[in-house]
């Protein structure tokens, strides 16, 4: 009797399906896995926010959009280019001000993104705005 | 000795990229929100998964029984990933690839096309020097052979 053998298709999907157990002890034990839900972030006005001692403006629209206009002293943090821009806004910030990021409009889902990584990487739970209306609520009030 | 060493690339790029990746799956989820293709339940689940994929397929290109399965679950991830940079070059997305984990590969998305792209070439050489699936061959019985 021959022996039964296995070929590239029982290869290709034994490894797809192996690699799920490792994904769910990585979902379950890494420090680092994502959340499954993005948290509520809490939303302030443009008013508001001007009146927030020390606040850090972040700009999460792209660099070209950046580039034709922005908040005064805001800086850009794009959520696609995280490891470039990350580090001239912690040079900026220190433990304990506010930050309010924004993105063009309130269903650019870009400034969520970068305010819920912002709030998880530097752990300020209740001291990260995101602007309603966005960037357009800023320029045309 | 050249398909050795075609694995041995493919084989430490896929190492390298998984290891980084799974060291800090949530940058890596954010990552893949970035390209704005996934709701961000599907990005969490990629960013657990793919990471284990890439390992345990550069790890089974070692083992010849896997081999050419391993090599061909790579290909189409290479596939994928190149469909996916394409789509963010096609809409001018302000991103980085994320391919390797945290920061940027020189020459931005046009340089992960060129890293998958190599990555592509050199799984389809590494295909071609591996003899075909056993299961084909056909069974000639060692009678007929030393008659």
């Amino acid at each position: 009797m021959r022996p039964p053998r296995s070929g590239w298709k029982g290869a290709f999907l034994g490894l797809a399906l192996a690699a799920l157990l490792p994904a769910a002890l990585s979902a379950w034990l890494h420090p680092r896995a994502p959340l499954l839900r993005l948290p509520e972030l809490p939303e302030i006005g443009a008013e508001a926010a001007t009146r927030l001692p020390d606040a850090v403006w972040v700009d999460a629209r792209p660099p070209e959009a950046f580039a034709k206009g922005h908040i005064p002293q805001a800086v850009s943090l794009p959520a696609g280019r995280w490891d470039e821009s990350i580090d001239p806004l912690l040079d900026r910030w220190e433990p304990g001000r506010p930050l309010v990021v924004y993105c063009s409009r309130d269903d650019c889902d870009a400034g969520r993104t970068v305010a819920t990584r912002l709030r998880r990487e530097l752990g300020e739970e209740n001291r990260i705005y995101l602007l309603r209306g966005g960037w357009e609520a800023w320029h045309h009030p | 000795m050249s398909s050795r060493l075609a694995l041995g690339f493919v084989s430490a790029v896929f190492l390298a990229a998984g290891a980084a990746k799974l060291l800090d799956p949530e940058a890596f989820a954010f990552s893949i929100e970035a390209y704005r293709l996934t709701p961000w339940m599907l990005s969490v689940a990629l960013a657990l998964y793919l990471p284990c994929l890439e390992i345990l397929a550069a790890v089974a290109l070692w083992v010849p029984r896997l081999r050419r399965g391993a090599l061909l679950l790579l290909l189409a991830l290479c596939t994928l990933f190149l469909a996916v940079l394409g789509s963010a070059l096609a809409r001018d997305l302000p991103i980085t690839c994320g391919c390797l984990g945290p920061g940027a590969l020189p020459g931005g998305l046009w340089g992960s096309i060129a890293l998958d792209l190599c990555l592509a070439l050199t799984i389809l050489y590494a295909l071609t020097r591996q003899p075909a699936s056993r299961d084909r061959l056909p069974q000639v019985p060692r009678t007929v052979l030393f008659r």
